[in-house]
């Protein structure tokens, strides 16, 4: 008996181990990726970048310098878009998107298939506000004035600006901090959003932390009163906080969706989910957005 | 209606006409093929009259009927698989009822499995239909010794399992929604425990299953892909018997007998896992030395069938049977604290409780009346009633007091709730004029509820407004109506040639649409010498949808009809095949390719589940699109003697193509496997001891693995609304998200899988004070016996290594990572028959 115990036992111990490093081959086609977000108050600006091995070790995946990148207004040329050097963006210079003009960008390298995308600079937002400050916190009363007879999509996001910095050190040396966002979670009451985050993914919108994509599925009226309320207002050494509410085109609440609820492989449980693009030949996301930003 | 009203009409009258075409130079011997010692029904005995070269074949009622043309005498032979062969010398040719008992054969004779047995396999036109002898099903090992049905199926040619150590089917390229599961004639919607690791069937209340992949005949109907046609026990009708078993998660009882001896029988089975009750005391013990959760946890699923069973006269009978199953997982956690906060006279005492339930299962009852018109005609009339519901209750509260006074109460419940209930009458009539034709017609009509799934949410905070939403689609609950009629003819045209034809004709109404469907069937049969050709062509429409995340048979499934805009799937099939017989070995083999293309397929949008978006119409979460399979099976089968089992290979494709899935590119179906061999083995050794086995190897899976890594938007979070003049600062640190490019969908391939199952049972056969003789059986087995890790999942998994004790930035590497979930499990069970 005492082996047949010896048996199990030893069968168990190495019957455990349930996780195998497995060698797949997987080979690169590289591909462009284009990024781009235009909106009526930026210059025309997109993002460009490559694709890279899904294992080994992680990199950053390159920016692309020397492509050819042109961008077309309404079917009209506006010319090529000019490399900045930094974070792989390529910029038209005082060219800024219109409200209602569809913008295609083209682009080309050597060793990748051409790309293409557009996107059409949505309606500006119908919003009024009334901001309440008490102490450090503050309270937006909002009213969005939506379009009944069409499905329109929104975004709303709060955030503080911290101005580049300079500190001098205990020794004297001085430590200049770069400017950069701090994104802030606030709280929105609205009967056209629901309490929580598990509603907010039950009712197609996607909340990234720091940002609500929504639908107009749930607005009962023309006119949509709602609050956000945002605490513990920094003002310090220069720092500025947002409130911003913009109308979006639905494939951005798409790519939300998908990068949120999706984007991973659950093997058994799911599909693994592709993160929504629109570039035809490559891969990233060419959208547009047109908002309103409250100076808190 | 119209349509489906005038073909109705026109199948009944073919039916009625040849009713009268009996010749006063034949004489009909008719009659029940039964169990000698227990009055079982046996399903698929044949009756062969070997100088006339006249047979047929008891129906799944265990009635037959052979009208054969006068001579002085007559030799009959009965026969089915482990019994012993039963010769009838017939002199007064007249029509005789003859209710044939055969006694179960000692699995140990093989001298008598040859003599004039008639093949079925040779002799039938019917193709991709495999009978497995339920003891045979007994003997397949099983995972922790869980005898388990649809895992035996798995094994045979044409079906694959999906995953490993789950229940689900997959029937020649077809997804599971499009196998009709029949319990008793009432469908099983979802046929697995325990998330797809064991099946709904306990196989000590089962006495007879059969598969059918292909070559419907007519009077299937309702499904693209197979058609599992299970049959309860009716009981025993001599004396009582109980036979039940303990294993290492369940034990199971059947109780049978006579109420009234060879009159009346009933039959009452259970099974019931216990880790919840042998982890309560546990869990109890836990709690109380605070290493506990806290309260209470854990899972079951249990099965009950009973059935009666009533010979009102020798033309009629009733049966009632019934199932009964369901898992329930369920957690209710409560954690108390009292605290006086260092403040003088204040006493703060918190409770947060945490439930949670998760309830599913099938309910089915079936009530059947056989009636004997004549010699020649049997009908058998059924009324069933079959419920599949899954639930979801979780429930958060936090209570907060101050000096026993309530301070502050979060509550939070959610609820989710899906299920389909069908309701069907149907009429089935055997008519057999003459040996060479054996006419098989009726009618049902099924009214089907379907619940396609609703949640509800009620948060209640103090301070705040109660908030009570339900998240539903507007159709909460669809009803739908099914209708069908058909006809087929078993036709032995010569000695040779044999034809099945039919018709299936059926129509569908749901809300203000109708589909009707004409759907013919037809097999051929051409004998030479041992070899049978045989081909068949089946057209076949299915007015259900299964919206499934995966395949493994999740309760959160949920089952959908067909409906003006996503339309019924629709398929045919096309086979050719050649079995022979090796009587002498008393084997049985064929090999048969197949072609079978589908319409209307459903899938999920991308980034859609079961639980987003519920107030969104289902019809709008899904993708159509269409799909392909073909392959060729090899079967090699002996059913009797000290060694039996069978070998089986199948070589496969299957794809589908979906317009906004995959580019619109043909992409590999989740389960195509290329190559499938299972060998399945049982050997008598003495009347002690036999022993059993299962090798099973699959090509891998098709799988959708990362491709490539790209750069996600940044631009949003970094620049909302153009902070700085001209859109983007350069100075600005944003962060960066990398994103993951799946590539082609199911582009890749799992390893393959194999394993070896293996059980050893030990026979004690002893008469005892009380209960007369007791058979009992210890059996030691194991699953996966030479612990081949099978793939499972694979996922990308992310390690970080820091180079010097956490400081600055970790190196970060990606590489698959391959999780298998069933290692080599031993098992030790017993089981008893008094």
């Amino acid at each position: 008996m005492k082996y047949l115990f010896l048996v199990i036992s030893l069968s168990l111990f190495f019957g455990c181990d349930f996780e195998q490093v497995v060698d797949i081959k997987i080979p690169l086609k590289p591909q462009l990726v284009l990024n781009g977000a235009l909106n009526p108050d930026s210059s025309l600006i997109i993002q460009l970048s490559q694709n890279t091995n899904s294992v080994g070790e992680h990199k950053m995946p390159e920016f692309v310098p020397n492509a050819t990148v042109t961008a077309w207004e309404d079917g009209k040329s506006l010319g090529n878009l000019k490399w900045t050097g930094v974070e792989g963006r390529y910029r038209l210079e005082n060219v800024y998107p219109e409200t209602g003009k569809t913008y295609r960008i083209k682009a080309s390298a050597t060793g990748f298939p051409d790309i293409e995308a557009e996107t059409t600079i949505p309606k500006p937002i119908d919003i009024s506000a009334h901001i309440t400050m008490q102490g450090q916190d503050a309270t937006l009363k909002l009213v969005l004035r939506d379009a009944q007879e069409e499905i329109n999509y929104y975004m709303l996001t709060a955030y503080a600006y911290h101005p580049k910095t300079t500190t001098i050190g205990p020794n004297g040396g001085a430590r200049t901090l770069p400017a950069s966002i701090q994104w802030l979670n606030c709280s929105i009451k609205a009967s056209f959003l629901p309490a929580s985050s598990f509603e907010l993914e039950g009712v197609g919108q996607y909340c990234g932390g720091f940002r609500v994509l929504f639908t107009d599925v749930l607005m009962k009226a023309t006119e949509n009163p709602f609050e956000v309320f945002l605490s513990d207002i920094n003002r310090a050494n220069g720092v500025k906080t947002y409130v911003v509410v913009a109308a979006i085109p639905k494939v951005l609440l798409n790519y939300e969706a998908t990068m949120y609820s999706g984007g991973s492989n659950l093997g058994l449980f799911s599909e693994p989910i592709n993160v929504i693009g629109n570039v035809k030949g490559g891969l990233g996301l060419l959208v547009s957005y047109n908002g309103v930003r409250y100076d808190i | 209606m119209k349509n489906l009203s005038f073909w109705m009409g026109m199948v009944l009258c073919l039916c009625v006409l040849p009713m009268g075409a009996h010749a006063q130079s034949r004489f009909t011997i008719s009659g029940y093929v039964e169990d000698a010692e227990s009055g079982e029904k046996l399903i698929g005995a044949t009756i062969y009259a070997p100088e006339l070269k006249a047979g047929t074949v008891a129906n799944k009622y265990g009635f037959y009927s052979l009208t054969l043309p006068a001579a002085d005498t007559i030799k009959i032979v009965a026969s089915f698989v482990g019994y012993k062969v039963q010769i009838l010398h017939i002199s007064n040719l007249k029509d005789v009822v003859i209710n044939i008992r055969l006694t179960p054969e000692p699995a140990s004779n093989e001298t008598e499995i040859v003599g004039e047995r008639v093949e079925n396999i040779i002799q039938s036109t019917r193709m991709g239909t495999i009978d497995v002898p339920i003891e045979q099903i007994r003997k397949v090992p099983a995972i922790l010794g869980e005898r388990d049905l649809l895992k035996a199926i798995q094994l045979l040619p044409g079906v694959k399992g999906g995953t490993e150590g789950s229940s689900g089917l997959y029937v020649r390229g077809g997804g599971p929604d499009q196998n009709l599961i029949l319990l008793d004639g009432a469908p099983v919607y979802n046929a697995s425990h325990l998330f797809g690791f064991f099946s709904v069937f306990n196989t000590d209340a089962i006495q007879h299953v059969e598969l059918t992949k292909g070559g419907f005949p007519a009077r299937y109907g309702g499904r693209l892909s197979s058609v599992l046609d299970i049959s309860m026990k009716e009981g025993n009708l001599r004396e009582w018997q109980t036979d039940g078993g303990v294993g290492i998660i369940s034990s199971r009882l059947t109780v049978q007998g006579p109420l009234i001896k060879d009159k009346m029988s009933v039959l009452v089975s259970g099974r019931r896992t216990y880790v919840d009750v042998l982890a309560r005391p546990i869990i109890r013990s836990l709690n109380a030395s605070g290493d506990g959760p806290g309260g209470d946890v854990g899972y079951y699923f249990y099965d009950l069938n009973a059935k009666l069973n009533y010979i009102i006269s020798p033309k009629d009978r009733i049966y009632l049977s019934t199932y009964s199953g369901k898992d329930h997982a369920y957690t209710n956690i409560v954690q108390s604290d009292e605290f006086d906060n260092h403040v003088p006279n204040l006493r703060i005492s918190t409770s947060e409780s945490t439930k949670g339930d998760l309830k599913w299962g099938n309910q089915t009852t079936t009530f059947r009346w056989n009636h004997l018109f004549s010699k020649q005609l049997f009908a058998n009339t059924m009324m069933t009633y079959s419920d599949y519901t899954f639930n979801i209750d979780l429930g958060y509260e936090y209570q907060r007091s101050e000096n026993d006074k309530l301070i502050q109460r979060d509550y939070q419940r959610a609820r989710y709730l899906s299920g389909i209930t069908d309701k069907s009458a149907r009429i089935d009539f055997d008519y057999l004029p003459i040996p060479a034709h054996a006419i098989k017609f009726g009618a049902l009509g099924i009214w089907h509820e379907y619940r396609p799934g609703a949640a509800s949410l009620r948060t209640e905070e103090t301070g705040a407004t109660p908030r009570d939403t339900t998240l539903a689609p507007k159709t909460i609950l669809t009803k739908a109506t099914e209708l069908a009629a058909y006809i087929e003819d078993d036709w032995a045209i010569s000695e040779k040639m044999k034809l099945n034809v039919g018709l299936h004709t059926s129509g569908f109404r749901v809300g203000k649409t109708f589909y009707p469907s004409l759907q013919p069937r037809f097999a051929f049969r051409y004998l030479s010498g041992v070899y049978a050709f045989k081909a068949s062509f089946v057209t076949m429409r299915q007015y259900i949808h299964l919206l499934a995340n995966s395949g493994v048979g999740l309760p959160t499934d949920l089952w959908l009809p067909a409906t003006e805009r996503v339309k019924p799937q629709s398929a045919w099939q096309a086979a050719l095949g050649i079995s022979r017989v090796f009587s002498e070995a008393g084997m049985e083999a064929s090999i048969e390719g197949y072609y079978k293309p589908m319409k209307n397929l459903i899938e999920y949008k991308v980034g859609a589940n079961f639980l987003n978006d519920p107030t969104t119409d289902w019809q709008d979460k899904v993708e159509i699109g269409n799909g392909e399979a073909y392959g060729l099976e090899f079967f090699l089968q002996k059913k009797v003697g000290r060694t039996s089992g069978w070998v089986g290979y199948t070589l496969s494709w299957s794809n589908r193509t979906f317009p906004n899935l995959n580019n619109g590119l043909t992409f590999p179906y989740r389960y195509d496997r290329r190559h499938d061999i299972s060998v399945v083995l049982s050997h008598k050794f003495s009347e002690k001891i036999d022993f059993a086995f299962n090798w099973v190897y699959g090509s891998g899976n098709a799988v959708t693995l990362a491709q490539a890594r790209f750069r996600g938007m940044d631009q949003l979070p970094g620049d909302p609304i153009g902070l700085t003049q001209g859109g983007f600062n350069d100075q600005l640190q944003d962060w960066r998200v990398v994103l993951i490019d799946y590539g082609s969908r199911n582009g890749y391939r799992t390893t393959a899988m194999h394993r070896l199952d293996a059980a050893l049972n030990i026979h004690r056969n002893k008469p005892t004070p009380f209960f007369g003789r007791r058979i009992r059986t210890w059996t030691f087995g194991a699953y996966n016996a030479y612990n081949h890790k099978n793939p499972f999942y694979i996922y990308l998994s992310t390690q970080y290594k820091y180079s010097d004790e956490f400081l600055g930035e970790p190196k970060v590497t990606t590489q698959y990572r391959q999780v298998s979930i069933v290692p080599v499990i031993p098992s030790i069970s017993y089981t008893f028959k008094i």
